[in-house]
């Protein structure tokens, strides 16, 4: 057997701010007691749901952050990286999911980065020389002079690892490396992978795609909710298995469902193109009818939402509202008709975060709450009350800030806007995203609510299951369309969720 | 702590109403002549007119925009105003109106390249500027136009008691932006606007005309100044305002605690705002700094101004 190399044990990590320092007197944790120990020439495999910690975890060995509790072995050396140069510096390399190589620069300037060849001047013919033959080793046909803003995604990622090797990096951490690229792409770099076994390096592999894991992957380990599940031999790998290491606990009793859907069509959309080369896409939401998308991060489940709710431009088909054909609305014309987006990302678009509660939750209906222009300040107030009251939102007052309210109070902020703007169809875009278990179970009585009293329910997530468990009916989507709908609640599980979004 | 926080807090919110009292109250010890009704009239004589371009440039720098073709816009309406009423002997009011609206289409022009061909706001206002700086000389032939008519004069220069009639209008501007800056829907969306475009946007504030808004109104206000410019000096000129009195106004909105970077500001601020910068150079006049002084001094009032800022808005 191969001797280990890395060994992380016990790492915890609190909660963290810009500056990857831990909040101050928290003690919400995103990592707790997780180990990780990679062997020499092995590509290790990281996978768990969104949200299990794993890019964290691979932040602490890249040297982003710092751990907060736990021990971190590098080639038998207790190592405790305070930035990415350390890490680098012991043989660390890391090719984030979001490359970030300078686009204007070309390939040699981007390969030298702060290692440029040279004195004064930087010595151009012998940067161009060098990164030609690291890239013949590699088997990579790309010009060192072209400027990187020209080369596809997938040119760009092997930019990126001839970086990651030409730095001599004895572990390369790859997240999510296929995400953008194609079956025959895939295949080479797969090639690259095996090679780079060869000459003795080994990798960290963070994937969502099983049929992958297989090919490339010698051991895989499992996160879940910030907490390591456990490591397996890929040998013994079994789908089934993995996937219920992965999402684990049942939690039945967080879930409401009370409503029932009704007859009347409230969204209707034919033919949605959300790229020029997707598949289009047909789906329906009815009155009172909570209907689930599933799908990965990347599927295009955003971009419908955005599609629809004419933020985003579209390729083509068409979009009933009640029965009326609608085209080119803007947020504003769908709010006032009644059709309302809670966005993904909270703190940019959700909220005005240095904004008082009641501003935010009175946003989305100034319009219809003061026609005359006139702003009403006891009217606002006391709708803002009514929101902090019915949502159970932890706070000083209406007038307190909401970038000093907690993750889940946020959310809760944001649904009040939603709900005091009187919505006939809301689209929720990962509504639990970073809220705790408690304020998750209030989200879904008030969604459950709100079905009851007829409001049409179009819920994106990517927790499992809470779409099981919440839905009428799941649409599945995978790479820009829906792949499938699934219409009987007493058959989604999450293995036949899974089967639709792989 | 809780009483720390309360006086840190006072003075984040108060900021431009500490610095007017400490300038008063140091200018009033220390300056001969300072304490007096008199100077005090002037004082808000001098403020009425930079006080209403500055409420038009506060509205810009709330969306963390600039109106950098505002000086420019005073300069142009002058002549504007000037050649109407004498030259082409238009009747006042039309001339005034035509004026006004010669400021809208500025403003609505500096809106659209803002707003839908995404030009930074910077950029936009500095070419648009200079822009009006020449069609304002070309249609003058570069020449000023004086003696404008009595009764065209008599719109800003009556006095009522100390005070001339444009300080009441300048107060009238105050009040009105007051109401739509402070307690109206379109403040509202603005201020969210400022601090969150993306927010703002997805809540259903219309963004995009809030964006070509603010600076239809900030160089109709800017026209308003030009006017009223005019009348005070008897003299329409194409360089009146120019690229000094911009900068003098977003001087002033900056100490009365307008952030550059949008969402954060109110109207009483920015006019308190003006009237510092006049105090600052109301005692240089009266203590003989020599006159070369003079921008030096208001340098490190501006510099001292943002940094403040920074600071305050850092500790939050």
């Amino acid at each position: 057997m191969e001797k280990t190399i890395l060994e992380m044990e016990h790492i915890t990590k609190y909660i963290y701010d810009a500056y990857g320092k831990p909040i101050r007197g928290t003690n919400v944790k995103i990592l707790s007691d997780v180990h990780l120990d990679v062997r020499e020439r092995e590509v290790h495999i990281l996978i768990g749901e969104n949200g299990a910690g794993k890019s964290t975890l691979m932040k602490i060995l890249g040297g982003i952050i710092p751990h907060d509790e736990g021990t971190v072995r590098l080639f038998g050396q207790e190592v405790r990286f305070t930035n990415p140069r350390q890490s680098q510096a012991m043989g660390v390399g890391f090719i984030h999911q979001e490359l970030d190589l300078c686009l204007n620069l070309d390939v040699a300037e981007n390969l030298f980065l702060g290692q440029e060849i040279g004195r004064l001047f930087s010595d151009k013919r012998e940067m161009y020389r060098q990164s030609r033959l690291m890239l013949e080793k590699l088997g990579f046909d790309i010009d060192p002079r072209t400027p990187v803003r020209r080369l596809s995604t997938a040119h760009q990622q092997m930019v990126e690892i001839v970086k990651a090797v030409s730095r001599e990096s004895k572990i390369i951490i790859m997240d999510e490396p296929t995400a953008s690229l194609t079956q025959a792409e895939i295949d080479h770099l797969f090639e690259i992978i095996r090679n780079l076994k060869r000459q003795g390096v080994s990798i960290v592999y963070i994937s969502h795609r099983f049929e992958e894991l297989k090919e490339i992957g010698d051991r895989l380990t499992v996160l879940r909710d910030g907490g390591y599940v456990g490591t397996i031999d890929m040998a013994d790998f079994e789908h089934g298995k993995v996937v219920g290491m992965m999402v684990g606990r049942e939690l039945s009793c967080m879930y409401h469902c009370s409503h029932r859907p009704e007859a009347g069509e409230v969204l209707r959309v034919e033919g949605l193109k959300i790229g020029p080369d997707t598949v289009p896409i047909d789906l329906t939401v009815h009155r009172g009818e909570v209907v689930g998308i599933g799908g990965l991060v990347g599927a295009g489940r955003t971009e419908l939402a955005k599609s629809i709710f004419g933020v985003r431009r579209y390729f083509g088909g068409r979009i009933f509202y009640h029965g009326r054909a609608v085209a080119g609305r803007t947020p504003q014309q769908w709010i006032d008709d009644g059709l309302m987006y809670l966005t993904e990302d909270r703190k940019i678009e959700g909220l005005v975060l240095p904004m008082s509660i009641e501003g935010n939750i009175t946003l989305a209906s100034l319009r219809r709450l003061f026609p005359y222009t006139r702003l009403k300040p006891r009217v606002e107030t006391a709708i803002a009350r009514e929101m902090i009251d019915k949502l159970r939102i932890v706070c000083r007052g209406p007038k307190q800030a909401v970038n000093t309210l907690s993750g889940g109070n946020q959310q809760e902020v944001v649904l009040g806007k939603w709900l005091s703007a009187k919505p006939r169809l809301l689209i929720l875009d990962e509504p639990t995203r970073g809220v705790d278990v408690g304020a998750k179970a209030e989200i879904y009585e008030i969604i459950d609510g709100l079905a009851r009293e007829g409001v049409a329910i179009l819920m994106i997530s990517s927790e499992l299951s809470e779409l099981i468990n919440m839905s009428d009916r799941i649409y599945v989507m995978r790479r820009g369309t829906v792949s499938a709908e699934m219409r009987d609640p007493a058959a989604f599980t999450q293995e036949s969720i899974l089967a639709h979004t792989l | 702590m809780p009483i720390r926080r309360k006086i840190s807090g006072f003075v984040k919110n108060n900021g431009s109403v500490i610095i007017i009292l400490l300038l008063v109250l140091f200018a009033s010890v220390f300056v001969k002549n300072f304490f007096s009704l008199r100077n005090f009239a002037l004082l808000l004589k001098q403020a009425a007119i930079p006080a209403i371009a500055c409420i038009g440039m506060t509205i810009v720098l709330m969306t963390g925009g600039i109106d950098l073709s505002l000086g420019y816009m005073i300069g142009l309406s002058s002549i504007s105003v000037g050649l109407l009423v004498k030259t082409y002997e238009v009747g006042i009011p039309l001339a005034i109106l035509l004026t006004l609206l010669l400021g809208l289409l500025v403003g609505l022009f500096n809106g659209v390249c803002v707003q839908y061909i995404r030009v930074p706001a910077f950029i936009t206002t500095l070419g648009t500027g200079y822009i009006l700086l020449g069609v304002a000389q070309i249609i003058s032939n570069g020449a000023s136009i004086n003696h404008m008519p009595d009764v065209f004069l008599a719109l800003g220069k009556t006095k009522i008691g100390l005070l001339n009639t444009t300080v009441f209008i300048s107060l009238a501007f105050c009040l009105a932006f007051y109401y739509v800056l402070h307690l109206s829907t379109y403040g509202r969306s603005l201020r969210a606007f400022g601090l969150s475009e993306p927010a703002s946007r997805l809540s259903g504030c219309p963004t995009a005309r809030l964006n070509v808004s603010v600076y239809m109104i900030s160089a109709t206000l800017a026209s308003v100044a030009g006017i009223l410019l005019t009348m005070d000096v008897n003299c329409a000129q194409p360089t009146m305002g120019g690229g000094d009195y911009t900068f003098q106004v977003i001087t002033g909105a900056v100490l009365g605690g307008v952030s550059l970077y949008g969402g954060v500001g109110s109207i009483p601020g920015a006019v308190l705002g003006v009237i510092s910068l006049k105090i600052i150079n109301n005692c240089i006049n009266l203590l003989n700094v020599p006159y070369y002084w003079g921008s030096a001094v208001l340098g490190i009032v501006i510099l001292t101004a943002i940094i403040f800022e920074n600071v305050k808005n850092r500790k939050l």
